[in-house]
């Protein structure tokens, strides 16, 4: 294991989000590593410190949930939903769909000419008279 | 527990202690994230407040309840950059980060006001070290540290892996240390 890999596998030992896996891991590294020994020492303490240190913040964050719950109460009930505004875009957007629906009618139309009526197979070609016929040699 | 889902359609079916719940849940990190965007913590306060009250206004709107958690968070996001770009954020300085730190002047049990003072000064110098982190840092510690969060929930939250939080942690706090000890590893 890297020094890096270990800083972070002490990192989340402090966290308490590390596996059985990496914690064995992390402890043979901490067996041969005197640098990483010396930060995992550190370690808890910053995190001691940033905990004190924001204990007052998370008074605030409820103290701001209650005054929030408040304003809500006040409120009363979830605003009505409301319906879409009818906008130039969306007008403008129809107006391209239905162009388009009646350019391809025009093109049928033009292609299939629904009011010609339908062709009338060629005439047969007439028959001639032979000019020959192939006699058959027999046998003699 | 119920979810946060579950919640959402409680309230959107008329329940409202439902969103009082959603509120409870979600405010400390809310706070975090305008927190870490606008580096005043009371300015953050107000912040967090209008985004909560969005996300009430605007509940009908969100596609995914069980989304409802990211979904405020990026809310909370977008007032904090509107309110940066309103020209406010220039008269706040770094120093607004350990403003609303009242609690940490009162005395504590057996403490004498020079040790009082020493306390408050070290609580002062390490928030406003956490303020001086790049914004990516100082947002996965102010997250982490303003509500009993799991590495999965900052990972749905910011929208990235476990693993990158870990990452995100381990070098927040590795230049916190480098800064208050002024040692390089």
């Amino acid at each position: 294991m890297h020094c890096d890999e270990a800083l972070q596998h002490l990192n989340a030992r402090t966290d308490g989000e590390l596996s059985v896996r990496q914690a064995e891991q992390l402890a043979h590294h901490l067996a041969e590593c005197p640098s990483c020994r010396t930060a995992a020492a550190g370690l808890p303490a910053l995190d001691a410190d940033l905990r004190h240190v924001f204990a007052s913040r998370r008074a605030a964050a409820a103290r701001l949930a209650e005054r929030t719950i408040a304003a809500v109460r006040l409120a009363g009930d979830l605003p009505a939903p409301q319906a879409k505004p009818f906008t130039p875009a969306r007008s403008f957007a129809w107006a391209q769909a239905l162009l388009a629906l009646a350019a391809g009618f025009l093109l049928a139309i033009v292609i299939f000419r629904p009011w010609q009526s339908p062709q009338a197979p060629p005439a047969a070609v007439a028959m001639r008279p032979p000019i020959a016929r192939l006699a058959v040699a027999s046998a003699p | 527990m119920a979810s946060d889902g579950d919640l959402v359609r409680l309230a959107l079916g008329g329940q409202l202690v439902a969103y009082e719940e959603l509120v409870r849940r979600w405010s400390a990190r809310v706070l975090a994230v305008c927190h870490s965007k606008v580096r005043s913590a009371l300015t953050a306060e107000e912040l967090a407040q209008e985004t909560l009250l969005r996300g009430f206004r605007a509940l009908r709107t969100l596609d995914d309840p069980a989304k409802f958690g990211p979904w405020l968070c990026g809310i909370a996001a977008r007032a904090s950059l509107d309110w940066l770009k309103s020209g406010q954020a220039r008269q706040v300085s770094l120093e607004g980060m350990s403003d609303g730190q009242a609690d940490a002047w009162v005395l504590q049990p057996g403490e004498t006001p020079e040790e009082a003072t020493d306390r408050a000064d070290e609580h002062r110098r390490l928030l406003g070290e956490v303020a001086a982190l790049p914004e990516v840092y100082r947002e996965v510690i102010l997250l982490y540290y303003y509500d009993d969060v799991t590495y999965q929930e900052l990972a749905a939250i910011l929208g990235v892996s476990t693993a990158t939080v870990n990452s995100r942690l381990t070098k927040a706090r590795a230049l916190l240390r480098e800064r208050l000890t002024g040692l390089k590893r």
